[in-house]
């Protein structure tokens, strides 16, 4: 994992002191709100509908068990005793208070972690496939490139003002696990035919009230280019993007009315004023950063252990989380293990601080310390030993975190919503926990298999609708709440944006017309087909005609 | 279910430096409670009640501050909104989430 080096540590520092100092100035009176919601934006500080909200960043999803353990010690220190992993990889306290939260800084800057950057309109935490460096289809880690990144984009002056909010994404491997096509800027790393590493540049993806498949302007970007390849993207944007409607300012704007390909000839003629010049990464750099991110000492190992197959083949309940949890890793005899926090009737993506400390020991012990957060909002074990599967396994059970539901239809994302959110219009996690509950006999969820189920509480999609093969989107009809439901929408290499099937449900029918759309799959799927499968040879008339035909 | 507008207001802001939800009470003070908040139907009074949130918002004591409708049930007010019907009570996901911490009144009742 990358470590600070003193100029992080300082930095980080001096912005805890910074702060510190800030509040102490809102608090006497020296700063007034409106001065002081940009400066608290900046770290991450926002007042919600209950209360304040901490957003810490955990950079590119990877954390080490020293770190998780120190976010459930805050969680109980300062918070109601659990904290919220978002789709963003990082994690929010819903209930700090302000004079709090300049301890809380100084606390996570003890284990190497801030909430810099995860606000405002400046490039965001950057995020990565979260089996990166275990996944067994990857080219090359992506965490390599968010920290190099990471340290660009951090209090880069040029572009702490930018239009709106920047998102990049990173993913090192052919099957997209980071949403790469619906960030303002997706990196896609690739080789090309002369056997060289280098990365796919897409530009203009998101969700929110008008979503886009990002476009890509470069096939193959060398890797020593890649900050200064940015850069001209942003300095573009930073100059062109829309700041006079805040509908309008994102850059995938930008991308669809000046055109994928004039953008991409902005891009270019920038690119060519700084291409080489001192944002060039050399290679020792690079392998500078690479070596933070060198794999654990695999230990050689059959690919094929006894222990774990027998214990496979008595135990059913082991099998079916095997199945569901347990996937291939590079190393063999080696597994990533995704963690859920979806177990039934409960908030997706909540741990309590005893279930963060359960996870971190088992990091400690069994997957080399390391844990990662998914955009999926679960937690991921990148290497654990076959062997040591069951081990893990039992912990999990015995700590409410081993529900055998990864990838399928109660592995919901959802955002807070109206629950905790300021500008919701509607609730998601209770839609999410109906769900889960209707959908309890893990058989029949294991019968049903890959279907992802995402619902946002308002236009801002902060719950990826738009991409989930069912999506469900909370919207307010005369004070009350109502869910529009759109189907075969997908964030992965196959991107797509969902279509509306027709009109929305109350809060009371949502969940039967969930059912009625997994009914109609079940009934007409082939053989193999996945749900947005089914969808594309049917078409969405079997679903609407099921759906509305009791109204 | 629809409530009826009446155009009785309260005023609801957080505290500045705990963050958590309050209401205006008839004594000028901000309690924790919504049923403990004033309400108004009369325009002058919530104009009123607004420019006093706007001082307690100089002094420091409370941020965001805005006034909401509410209707009057059985002498319990109710918002007639959702959103406020979740600020006022906490998320509704989880008991032991909820932001206002049982009404110590209601305890004695219950004992």
């Amino acid at each position: 994992m990358y470590r600070y080096d003193e100029f992080d540590l300082a930095f980080v520092k001096q912005r805890v002191k910074q702060f510190r100092g800030q509040v102490e100035r809102r608090l006497s009176g020296e700063l007034s709100e409106d001065e002081f919601k940009p400066l608290r934006l900046m770290n991450g500080l926002y007042l919600q509908l209950h209360a304040y909200m901490l957003r810490v960043a955990v950079p590119y999803g990877t954390l080490s068990s020293r770190q998780l353990r120190k976010l459930a010690a805050i969680a109980r220190k300062y918070d109601r005793g659990y904290g919220h992993f978002t789709t963003r990889q990082n994690i929010q306290y819903n209930w700090p208070k302000l004079v709090d939260v300049p301890d809380i800084l100084e606390e996570l800057a003890t284990v190497e972690m801030h909430a810099i950057q995860t606000s405002g309109n400046c490039i965001r935490n950057v995020t990565a496939d979260h089996f990166a460096g275990a996944a067994g289809d990857e080219i090359e880690d992506p965490r390599v490139y968010g920290e190099i990144i990471r340290q660009w984009s951090s209090l880069h002056p040029e572009f702490s003002f930018l239009p709106r909010k920047f998102k990049i994404a990173v993913t090192g491997a052919p099957n997209d696990r980071a949403a790469v096509r619906f960030h303002d800027i997706g990196l896609q790393i690739r080789r090309n035919a002369a056997g060289d590493v280098g990365f796919e540049v897409i530009v203009g993806g998101g969700l929110g009230r008008t979503p886009y498949i990002g476009v890509t302007i470069r096939e193959f970007l060398p890797k020593q280019h890649l900050l200064s390849y940015l850069e001209a993207i942003l300095r573009v944007y930073n100059q062109l993007g829309r700041r006079d409607n805040i509908y309008k300012a994102r850059i995938k704007i930008l991308v669809q009315q000046t055109g994928a390909e004039a953008f991409r000839d902005l891009v270019e003629d920038e690119w060519l004023q700084i291409k080489d010049g001192a944002l060039t990464l050399p290679a020792e750099e690079i392998q500078r950063i690479e070596a933070y991110f060198a794999p654990p000492a695999f230990e050689t190992l059959e690919a094929n252990q006894p222990a774990f197959e027998a214990r496979r083949f008595e135990d059913r309940a082991f099998a079916r989380w095997v199945r569901s949890n347990v996937t291939p890793h590079k190393a063999p005899g080696y597994a990533c293990v995704t963690i859920s926090l979806k177990p039934e009737g409960e908030a997706p993506g909540d741990a309590s601080a005893e279930q963060m400390e359960v996870v971190a020991d088992l990091a400690e012990r069994l997957s080399s310390d390391e844990i990662r957060v998914s955009h999926e909002q679960n937690l991921v074990l990148p290497h654990v030993r076959l062997t040591d599967l069951a081990e893990v396994w039992e912990a999990l059970e015995a700590n409410g975190l081993g529900t055998p539901n990864a990838g399928l239809v109660s592995d919901i994302i959802a955002c807070p919503g109206l629950d905790y959110c300021n500008l919701a219009n509607a609730r998601s996690i209770p839609v999410a926990q109906r769900i889960t509950q209707r959908f309890s006999d893990l058989k029949r969820q294991h019968e049903i298999g890959d279907l992802k189920i995402k619902i946002s509480g308002c236009i801002n999609a902060c719950g990826h609708h738009h991409v989930g093969h069912i999506g469900i989107l909370g919207v307010d009809k005369k004070g009350e709440e109502f869910y529009q439901i759109t189907l075969g929408g997908s964030a992965d290499q196959n991107a797509a944006i969902g279509k509306i099937i027709g009109p929305a449900f109350s809060y009371d029918e949502v969940v039967d017309a969930v059912d009625s759309v997994v009914a109609t799959y079940l009934e007409q799927r082939r053989e193999g087909e996945r749900f947005n499968d089914t969808l594309a040879r049917i078409g969405h008339a079997p679903f609407k005609e099921k759906l509305y035909a009791a109204a | 279910m629809s409530l009826k507008h009446t155009g009785l207001q309260v005023v609801t802001a957080n505290r500045l430096r705990q963050g958590d939800v309050v209401y205006l009470t008839d004594g000028g003070s901000w309690s924790p409670h919504l049923n403990e908040s004033r309400a108004s139907a009369d325009k002058a009074v919530v104009e009123a009640m607004l420019a006093k949130a706007a001082e307690d918002v100089a002094a420091r004591l409370v941020v965001a501050p805005y006034a909401f409708e509410v209707v009057e049930i059985d002498g319990i007010l109710q918002p007639l909104s959702t959103r406020e019907t979740i600020r006022a009570a906490g998320p509704t996901v989880r008991a032991d989430y909820r932001s206002t911490p049982p009404d110590p009144k209601q305890q004695v009742k219950a004992a």
